[in-house]
């Protein structure tokens, strides 16, 4: 039906738009955010299939999300080495499963690694609360490196249906050149329409939008 | 007769009269105004003294209740005091009279839903007559569904709903009674049925407006959710079963069942009526419906209540509670009870994927096989695993599901269930099992019984798929012991699938646009010429593809110059994948060595084109396609389950989405022989086949007749067959007889002949 209303170009030429908006006058004392708004249609949240993917983006979204390891004594090391903040089993039976403190843990960071030793006491050590976070540690295993275990973690972006019909994703920053925000916003958004059951059918509508900016409409 | 004397003996034609001119008649209002409050000051002392000449004057107070809102501003609160605090001391009449009467002041508008709402809560529990009780169920019903008719009416629904929850939370301190043992029998003599009717009532009116489609809020999962913990068993279990879904199907069932004709007999009538096309039609259009029908309600059956179970408010504590409820209170609920609260807590669990860990180990003393009700019970167990479980939690459940029911000792279902139950387990779990059980486990496939060797092999296939290293060599299969070879290892526990680096398939549709640009680029050819092809396939493509109508003209025009654009400045800005998409182009040749590899390369077509409807469209048949010639190519039952996925996606778009959550007890005890007939069912099959038949036999003699009596000698021989009677003495008497006999037999019977005639 109306795949003809949404070409390359004038994704572009909104990325363009974007960009020169958040870098121009109007640019903010912190590296801005763009994140990808998506509303559904024709889909009841309660009756179909919530649909759930990950898929990992060309260009690394956001450099600069924390990231915390939850180590055994090897990766102790490892961690210390490129400054990466962890915390030891014996930090983690100090929460001694109050709610509490994992979901003030859970807050402090974006994203989660596991020492492979470690991933399987995790639901003991913590309880459910990190899972009800929907930040479930990544396995990491000794042989893996951090650093490029940890651009993966940042550039894989996540699509989860909600109760409500409109999801968000960050898909770069301002400081990202046009042709790698491109880059990114397609390949998000063919998997997502990929993900829906009817495909475009689905898709209500499609924005752009840099943290502090106004919301650009792309579809 | 003076005008007053009519009028006050005489309220209907006053109440006329008001109505065409209130400010008129203010004056007669006001002296019936007052005779009414001085008779229910008489009321409230004596309520039956004059009840029949006050019921009258309520209902003509509240007939012109409009006129005169002024006056009649406490008229409603007067109603309804009177109905909560002397609820005891009234007569029925009385009572219906005064609830009539608020319903009509709600009618007029003189007061609002949640006016008549609040009066209106209280007495459903203490109505005991169920006339009365019908008439407010409904009121409320109707009244609430008007107000929510067009757009949600939030401030209603706010009030109505923080109501029923007071009303379902003022029980909630009492003890926790049980519906067995000894408890029950002292209980239910001294429990209060004042505050489980409120709690009761608060369900049902929920569960109905939950059904109705008018409230589908976390509001009223959250009231729901509360009744579970009710002290009052009656009041939990109405409250599990709405979550489970289990009482919706059986109201309706009853229902349709008698829309579905009967199949066999469309078709045995089709066989002996004239064959004609139109009938031919007729049923082929009957079959149609009923196949959709029986699609429907199998649908709407077994569903469990999906979207109930999402909304609850902090599910791990609701999770935990429930557990506790069920261990705490182990003793004193029924096992009916106990497996309905296991029911709802393993679909709690397995939907939001909690770890209530302490339900594995209280689960594992009803792990027997003579526990009556296992198959529910190994239901409840298996969809409480996901893939969150902590392994060694799981591991002793399993050990010992293995123990007790796959033994040489048991029945053949025993183990066809204790091994479909491991296998669902593991299914969502896989590393709750050990090595060397699994080995032993699997041997049953050579088990003579085809419900265990078919749950044996569902076993093997299981773990053929998730972790073919667990099985023996020989055991692996072709497929995965190529996938092990090939490196391929399972997911550990805690991994979640890798993140998807491009859509499923993406290659085969950027293989299958470049095969169409070989083709109608290829006169033109050539890396130098490389924008000229550009153009030149975009003209062609455009006038090829709207005439084969799958590829969104304008769109495609546009995404292809963008591509090209892009490659221009893809020199400056190397990406993933760009490189390989530029070396095909290069060597168009390479285009079948491009496609072996094709499963593991990356496309770059998601980063650099839009997809459209159509690329949709022609990507899942491209995924069809090759998924079925991988069938073919002899690939193994995982390719042909992907074949038959995506041939299902493709015919229709729904599919049953909780079905890899929830299971049923069929799934556990696998297909079964079926039973030899006991003696009581047979002869209830045969009692049923008598029914609405008349009784064989002959139908001769007794029951043609008026009054039923056997045969007389005179019928019996009429109907002597003619050969016995030919042969017989008398006639052969007759034959015989002298020419002398024959005359004068003649002669007297001509003669008697003569003398009945005259």
């Amino acid at each position: 039906m109306s795949g003809s209303k949404l070409s390359v170009s004038s994704v572009r030429g909104s990325i363009k738009e974007l960009l020169a908006d958040s870098q121009g006058e109007r640019k903010r004392n912190f590296v801005e955010t763009i994140e990808l708004q998506i509303g559904l249609k024709n889909y009841d949240p309660q009756r179909d299939k919530r649909f759930s993917g990950t898929v990992k983006l060309p260009n690394v979204p956001r450099p600069r999300m924390s990231i915390c390891i939850l180590a055994d004594a090897a990766d102790i090391d490892r961690a210390k080495q490129i400054d990466l903040e962890y915390m030891s089993v014996d930090d983690l039976k100090k929460l001694n499963k109050n709610k509490k403190l994992v979901k003030k843990l859970a807050k402090k960071y974006d994203a989660f690694l596991a020492s492979e030793t470690l991933i399987k006491q995790i639901p003991r050590l913590l309880g459910p609360g990190l899972s009800k976070a929907g930040k479930f540690p990544t396995p990491v295993s000794h042989g893996e490196d951090l650093n490029s275990k940890l651009t993966e973690v940042r550039s894989t972006i996540k699509f989860q249906l909600k109760k409500v019909l409109c999801l968000g994703v960050a898909v770069g920053h301002v400081e990202m050149t046009d042709d790698q925000v491109l880059g990114n916003v397609m390949l998000s958004i063919n998997f997502l329409v990929s993900l829906l059951k009817k495909n475009w059918q689905n898709v209500k509508s499609l924005h752009i939008k840099s943290t502090m900016g106004k919301p650009i409409r792309l579809f | 007769m003076g005008r007053g004397i009519l009028l006050t003996s005489n309220l209907p034609q006053l109440q006329n009269l008001i109505k065409r001119d209130p400010a008129a008649y203010k004056e007669e209002f006001l002296q019936q105004w007052n005779h009414y409050n001085s008779i229910r000051q008489i009321f409230q002392i004596n309520p039956d003294e004059q009840a029949q000449h006050f019921r009258e004057l309520v209902t003509f107070i509240a007939q012109v209740a409009q006129c005169y809102p002024k006056e009649t501003a406490e008229f409603p609160s007067h109603l309804s005091t009177m109905l909560l605090e002397n609820y005891g001391t009234l007569t029925p009449d009385t009572r219906k009279a005064l609830v009539q009467n608020l319903v009509m002041l709600r009618n007029k508008d003189v007061i609002t839903s949640i006016d008549l709402l609040q009066t209106l809560f209280p007495l459903l529990p203490r109505t005991t007559s169920s006339s009365l009780r019908t008439f407010i169920r409904k009121t409320i019903l109707s009244d609430i569904r008007t107000a929510n008719l067009r757009t949600k009416n939030h401030k209603l629904n706010r009030a109505v709903q923080a109501m029923l929850f007071g009303m379902v939370e003022r029980g909630m301190d009492a003890e926790v009674v049980g519906d067995k043992g000894k408890l029950r029998a002292v209980a239910g003599k001294q429990a209060t049925p004042h505050n489980t009717g409120e709690a009761m009532w608060a369900i049902v009116l929920t569960k109905e407006l939950w059904r109705k489609g008018i409230w589908n809020d976390a509001k009223s999962v959250s009231i729901i959710a509360l009744g579970c913990f009710h002290p009052m068993v009656k009041v939990q279990s109405a409250s599990l079963h709405f979550f489970l879904g289990s009482d919706e199907e059986t109201e309706d069932s009853d229902e349709e069942e008698e829309d579905i004709p009967d199949v066999k007999a469309l078709q045995h009538r089709r066989e002996i009526n004239k064959k004609t096309r139109s009938g031919d039609k007729k049923l082929l259009k009957q079959m149609k419906s009923i196949k959709s029908k029986r699609k429907k309600k199998a649908a709407e059956s077994n569903t469990p209540n999906f979207p109930a179970i999402q909304l609850l408010n902090d599910p791990q504590t609701f999770g935990e509670k429930l557990y506790d409820v069920l261990n705490r209170y182990d003793k004193r609920f029924s096992l009916d009870h106990k497996i309905l609260i296991m029911q709802l807590l393993s679909r709690v669990m397995g939907s939001h994927k909690l770890c209530v860990l302490g339900f594995y180990t209280y689960i594992m003393k009803y792990l027997t096989y003579h526990q009556l009700r296992i198959p529910a019970i190994l239901v409840a167990l298996a969809q409480s695993c996901h893939d969150f479980t902590p392994p060694d939690a799981l591991t002793p459940v399993v050990r010992k599901l293995a123990q007790e029911f796959v033994h040489p000792g048991v029945g053949s279902e025993v183990i066809a269930a204790g091994l479909n139950a491991i296998r669902e387990v593991c299914r969502r779990q896989p590393w709750s099992m050990e090595e060397d059980l699994l080995g032993d486990l699997v041997e049953y496939r050579k088990s003579r019984d085809k419900a265990v060797t078919a749950a044996a092999r569902g076993l093997l296939q299981l773990f053929r798929d998730v972790n073919p290293g667990m099985l023996k060599r020989r055991q692996r299969g072709k497929e995965a012991s190529m996938g092990m070879a090939s490196g391929s290892q399972p997911l550990p526990f805690g991994h979640s699938a890798e993140a998807a680096v491009d859509i499923e398939g993406l290659v085969l549709l950027e293989d299958h646009l470049q095969k169409l640009r070989e083709e109608e680029g290829a006169g033109l050819g050539g890396e130098e010429d490389d924008e000229a092809a550009w153009d030149g396939w975009d003209v062609d493509s455009d006038s090829d593809e709207s005439s084969e109508g799958w590829i969104d003209v304008q769109s495609d025009g546009d995404s292809d110059l963008e591509v090209s654009d892009s490659e221009d400045e893809g020199d400056k800005h190397p990406k993933k994948g760009k490189g390989k998409a530029q070396d095909d182009e290069e060597n168009p040749e390479d285009a079948a060595v491009a496609e072996e590899s094709a499963a593991t390369r990356i496309s770059s077509l998601a980063t650099t084109k839009i997809l459209t409807p159509a690329d949709f469209a022609l990507l899942n048949d491209l995924r069809l396609k090759a998924a079925s010639q991988a069938v073919e190519r002899g690939g193994g039952s995982a390719a042909k389950r992907k074949l038959a996925s995506l041939e299902a996606t493709k015919k229709v778009q729904a599919q049953l989405n909780d079905e890899d959550v929830f299971i049923s007890e069929n799934d556990i005890l696998g297909p079964r022989k079926k039973a030899k007939a006991d003696y009581a069912e047979r002869i209830a099959s045969i009692e049923k086949g008598r029914e609405g038949r008349e009784k064989f036999g002959s139908l001769k003699g007794k029951k043609n007749k008026g009054a039923p009596s056997s045969s007389t000698n005179r019928e019996k021989a009429r109907n002597k067959p003619i050969m016995m009677i030919l042969s017989s003495g008398a006639v052969k008497g007759k034959k015989k007889a002298s020419l002398r006999d024959k005359q004068r037999k003649l002669r007297a019977h001509i003669d008697r002949a003569k003398k009945s005639h005259h």
